[in-house]
């Protein structure tokens, strides 16, 4: 396994990979040049083009789940896997190119500094600040949810680049059936967790707003806002 | 009750009970998840064999009619069922989950495991297995 990193450096980047054999390799090589010393798996999320394949033959750690279990369910996997080799840090990575490693070592130091989730977020600095988007306008919804349920802002609670520390990662072992998603951003805020956000650059994807995806961000903000107003008074810390 | 609704309910919950039966025998239906609609349909006859029943509490609970109470026990009884179930489907969805990941995590250990085995170093003997 020439890109096996031993838990020496202690992070894991978990990188979810759902039939995504064109930009996996791109990606990959990208993260290994710029983090060579910072360990990764991919977890292939029951894909059915040649996602595994592309990394059997590059060598990449690979977790190869049987069936199709959703990026809550393929980032879990990749937390297992990282505890039981003994990783203290994780961070979810896209496979789709939309994060950039470049990130990964400053968000690491934040969590070494002592923060337990550290957020890379798109709208810490100016250059986010301008754009208007519907994904935009979902962020502002849950920072205002979660900031009226924990007095806390997060600036980009959606961001789906987020590094875990020991805490949490002792945490979510515990509590097998977290989504890391912003309602489990709240419920750790709320549980005395230490959350910070790093202004960081997130590739835009250019993904058609068809009228399906727009009913998901729908389903997905119900979710969300249900979930951080309502069921996490009845949640178990 | 009208002997309409009266027939209807016989007959229905008869044809339902032998459905049931049949599909139990048939299928992979675990008996613990079978006893709730052999018991569902058998209350059903119960209380259309004998609609007293329904009579006696629909009086004591002031009912406008008696269908009335049955339509509303039948109601409440499957809504809880649809709660249990969904409650079941949730935990068998983390019982998966679970398994899945384990499954995962075992299969990369095999593969690395058969990797260093020397006569298996060269055919990657783990592909072909697990590619259907």
């Amino acid at each position: 396994m020439p890109h096996e990193i031993k838990p020496k450096d202690k992070l894991l980047a978990v990188i979810p990979a759902f039939n995504e054999e064109e930009s996996l390799k791109r990606t990959v090589d990208n993260f290994i040049a710029h983090c060579p010393d910072v360990g990764f798996v991919v977890v292939d999320d029951g894909s059915s083009d040649r996602t595994a394949d592309i990394c059997l033959q590059n060598g990449y750690p690979l977790l190869r789940l049987p069936v199709n279990l959703g990026l809550s369910g393929a980032f879990q996997a990749g937390v297992h896997y990282a505890k039981q080799n003994g990783y203290g840090y994780v961070i979810q990575f896209d496979a789709d190119g939309q994060h950039l490693p470049e990130y990964i070592p400053q968000m690491l130091e934040a969590a070494k500094a002592g923060a337990d989730v550290v957020i890379g977020s798109r709208y810490l600095d100016a250059a986010g600040r301008g754009k208007h988007s519907l994904r935009k306008a979902g962020s502002v919804l849950l920072r205002g949810a979660i900031r009226l349920t924990t007095g806390k802002t997060i600036t980009d609670p959606t961001s789906g680049m987020r590094l875990f520390g020991t805490r949490v990662l002792d945490y979510f072992e515990k509590a097998p059936n977290f989504d890391p998603e912003p309602d489990m951003i709240a419920h750790l805020l709320r549980n005395g967790y230490r959350v910070t956000e790093l202004p960081v650059r997130i590739e835009e994807r250019l993904a058609g707003k068809s009228y399906l995806r727009f009913w998901r961000v729908v389903q997905y903000m119900t979710r969300m806002l249900l979930s951080i107003l309502l069921i996490q008074w009845f949640r178990k810390a | 009750m009208s002997p309409a609704i009266r027939i209807i309910l016989i007959v229905v919950s008869l044809l339902v009970f032998l459905l049931m039966m049949r599909r139990i025998r048939r299928e992979k239906f675990l008996i613990s998840d079978a006893v709730f609609w052999i018991l569902f349909c058998a209350g059903l006859l119960v209380l259309s064999i004998f609609p007293q029943i329904a009579i006696f509490f629909a009086d004591l609970l002031d009912f406008y009619s008696p269908a009335n109470l049955v339509y509303v026990l039948i109601i409440f009884v499957l809504l809880m069922k649809m709660f249990f179930m969904a409650l079941k489907s949730s935990n068998n969805e983390c019982k998966l989950r679970q398994t899945a990941q384990t499954v995962a995590i075992l299969e990369k250990r095999l593969r690395e495991l058969e990797a260093r085995i020397p006569e298996n170093g060269e055919d990657d003997s783990t592909r072909q297995e697990d590619t259907k």
